[in-house]
């Protein structure tokens, strides 16, 4: 096909997906990746969207209205304070946790409200907002640089930054779950991070509701059984629970029973 | 010592179930060789097919030499294979002579007719008694014996018909330490005469005890077979339980509640005596105990099927008096039996029927049941609970077991109850469905309710329960919190040992 239909597919791609990766463009659209890049540059200097390492994120004022993230995810929200309230329950006072970006752990993060000597280190800004204000808990941003139009800090710094910590329970929710290529996200910053959570932390738990499974997504976080426990939805895919419950990993799904 | 009795890749399916994978066994003359294993091992299903109960789907079995194939118990009676049940087998209001000679009374001649020979009966069983150290007449009926004294007696039967061998199931179950020590000095008289026994039992001190030759079985496989002498008890339960340290049971910690339920010298009949616990909201605790300790008995009792007879129970502090399970559901306790379609759904009835018959006030008007309003519900827990079903008028019994499980649990919260006692709910379901299961008891918990979850895995319990209570013999033996023990701690409480210093 010709550039400028190439470029409104990717446009339209965009319109519906948020952000994309320059692999999943190249596959969707049978060019090579280098044709993709200079694309997305041509796209990114007409202001429609915003270059991020391995992908784009369409930019905000091309969003439909101007709508919170939250309110994208909409859909599931339910399921997501749901998950919450079940993580919240792993938590206890005296611990050092983290949460990672998203509106799931955010859905977390407004639970905490009660919670005493609780240490929360996070990468988000809007977490971080939200828990400054409980006397009971410590925030500690991760810090970094900061990532628009998503609201998190990340890069390099961070990363060491985090290797010099101790997390009892890291919370991470992710954009895809794949049996054979483990979870995923599109961000490749966040997945360096998270990495490095993972490795300082004694308890690795994955949030993630049911429509993220038998996904693939750019940047792998970690293989599925390199994971502590699970916290999703009781619609998770029959395999998972399978896999889960014969690897020693603790799955958690919420039922909702009235 | 020759071999009498072989068994080679004995295979056993039932509805699609393998019970028993390639068993290979054997028995030697005069020789004690036990098979232990765990409740579901498939100790009692392989002993039935030797017996001719069942036909085996795959495998040979050889009797000193010559294979055969029994097609009922007369069969291998006759060719001298007796067995023990486990339930007493013997008609309580006739003699111990005909008891022990039934069937096969001896006759003689008299007057042209074919009569019983009563003196020969008497004599052969006088005989008998004296052999085995008993007491009393022959004519004593059968009725005014102890337990271990009825035993002995079908032992006897079993000798009079000539067993080369005999098969005791769980034999010493309801024994005193005393009465298991005859019965096991009988046992050793009688092998001299080149009798063998099969001994089944799940009762570790008893098999070390007597047997020359021990087989472990674990999910309808043979694990292992050693010499009495080359293996400690600690090895024999790591293979019956096959020790896997699975640990991805989702167990959920919360802070509990109050007070739900107070169980007080709870006693009835003969099978659970002085029982006491306390469950608070947002508790499971696990029971647990070898088939026979009154697992089930203290379930019913406090569902009210069966009578109380000292005791007291307390629903949020206050006395309730339960003499029916009517009386136990309006205090909030339910009981979900093990026995699906025995005891919990209708077979042949769909869903919406089965899921609210238990609170048919709220689905009915002026007599009538309200059918919009039934499938209502039955959608509502469809979709709640994750059941997997077609078609919604479809016949619960077409479902698979773990939806089954789910249907049956769906019943039970369409009610007002807070107490649940569920008598092994993950038994013989998929392992998705026990992950399903597992989470919705999360869920029961984090809502406040409590749970009584009744089980013979005892990884289980550990992995998902907060406490557990062990019996033994109908009395609570030990209270155990689960992140401070072990199975191995577990089991020998289950299985009677004493009391645990515990550094």
């Amino acid at each position: 096909m010709f550039a400028i239909e190439r470029l409104n597919q990717i446009k339209q791609i965009l319109y519906e997906q948020k952000h994309i990766d320059v692999t999943t463009l190249s596959e969707l659209l049978s060019v090579s990746e280098v044709t993709i890049r200079r694309d997305l540059d041509k796209l990114e200097k007409e202001g429609f969207l915003t270059k991020s390492y391995g992908g784009a994120v369409l930019n905000q004022e091309n969003m439909a209205d101007d709508i919170d993230i939250e309110d994208i995810e909409d859909k599931y929200l339910k399921d997501k304070k749901f998950i919450a309230s079940i993580a919240c329950q792993i938590i206890n006072n005296d611990e050092a946790v983290f949460l990672g970006a998203g509106s799931t752990c955010m859905q977390i993060a407004k639970n905490l409200k009660n919670m005493k000597r609780l240490t929360v280190v996070t990468n988000d800004i809007a977490i971080v907002s939200e828990l400054m204000t409980h006397t009971g808990i410590k925030v500690i941003i991760s810090g970094g640089e900061v990532f628009s139009p998503a609201t998190t800090v990340g890069g390099q710094m961070a990363e060491q930054f985090i290797k010099s910590l101790f997390i009892n329970k890291a919370f991470i929710s992710i954009q895809g779950v794949d049996m054979e290529r483990g979870f995923t996200t599109y961000d490749m910053n966040e997945a360096l991070l998270y990495k490095a959570v993972i490795s300082i932390s004694k308890e690795t738990i994955i949030v993630a509701d049911h429509s993220k499974f038998n996904k693939v997504t750019f940047s792998q976080i970690a293989q599925l059984n390199e994971v502590d426990k699970v916290i999703s939805d009781k619609d998770v895919d029959d395999k998972y629970k399978k896999y889960f419950f014969e690897n020693n990993i603790k799955i958690y799904t919420t039922y909702q029973i009235s | 010592m020759e071999t009498i009795l072989e068994l080679r890749d004995i295979e056993k399916i039932f509805s699609q179930n393998t019970v028993l994978h390639g068993i290979n066994f054997d028995l030697r003359k005069g020789e004690v060789h036990s098979i232990i294993g765990e409740n579901g091992a498939g100790k009692t299903v392989l002993m039935q097919i030797i017996m001719g109960i069942y036909p085996k789907d795959d495998g040979s079995i050889y009797l000193n030499g010559s294979e055969v194939n029994f097609s009922s118990p007369r069969q291998a009676q006759n060719m001298g294979i007796s067995m023990i049940y486990q339930d007493i087998w013997l008609f309580p209001d006739l003699s111990i002579a005909q008891n022990v000679f039934i069937g096969r009374e001896p006759s003689k001649r008299s007057l042209n007719c074919k009569i019983i020979d009563y003196q020969k009966m008497y004599d052969e069983t006088s005989r008998l008694l004296k052999m085995f150290h008993l007491n009393m007449e022959p004519n004593v009926l059968v009725k005014k014996l102890g337990t271990a004294q009825k035993k002995t007696v079908e032992i006897m039967r079993a000798l009079s018909r000539n067993a080369a061998i005999i098969i005791m199931d769980e034999p010493t179950e309801s024994f005193s330490q005393q009465e298991t020590d005859h019965l096991f000095d009988i046992i050793n008289e009688i092998k001299k005469d080149g009798v063998s026994f099969v001994f089944i039992s799940h009762r570790i001190e008893d098999v070390i005890k007597i047997s020359d030759r021990i087989t472990i079985m674990r999910d309808g496989k043979v694990i292992d077979t050693v010499q009495k002498n080359e293996i400690k008890r600690s090895s024999i339960i790591d293979k019956m339980l096959g020790n896997d340290l699975a640990d991805g049971y989702p167990k959920l910690t919360i802070s509990k509640g109050e007070e739900l339920l107070r169980v007080e010298g709870l006693t009835s009949g003969e099978i659970i005596k002085n029982i006491g616990f306390v469950m608070h909201e947002g508790e499971i605790i696990g029971l647990t105990g070898l088939m026979g300790s009154g697992r089930t008995t203290l379930a019913r009792t406090i569902f009210g099927v069966n009578k109380i007879d000292r005791g007291n129970i307390f629903v949020r502090k206050k006395k309730v008096a339960i003499l029916s399970p009517r009386d136990a559901i309006r205090s909030g306790i339910c009981y979900i039996s093990d026995d699906r379609f025995g005891k919990g759904l209708f077979a042949s009835f769909d869903i919406g029927t089965n899921i609210n018959i238990s609170n048919l006030k709220k689905a009915s008007k002026f007599w009538l049941l309200r059918n919009g309003f039934i499938k209502k519900i039955a959608k509502k827990y469809v979709k709640q609970l994750g059941i997997r079903v077609l078609d919604i008028e479809e016949r619960t019994d077409y479902l698979s077991g773990g939806n089954q499980q789910k249907v049956l649990l769906a019943k039970w919260f369409n009610t007002d109850a807070c107490i649940f006692i569920m008598d092994e709910p993950t038994r013989g379901i998929d392992i998705v469905s026990k992950v399903d299961v597992y989470n919705i008891m999360n869920e029961l918990k984090r809502k406040g309710s409590a749970i009584l979850f009744i089980s013979s895995n005892i990884p289980e319990l550990l992995g998902i329960c907060d406490r557990i209570i062990v019996m033994y013999d109908g009395k609570v033996v030990k209270k155990l919190d689960t992140e401070d023990t072990s199975v191995d701690e577990v089991f020998h409480y289950a299985t009677g040992g004493r009391d645990i210093e515990r550094l």
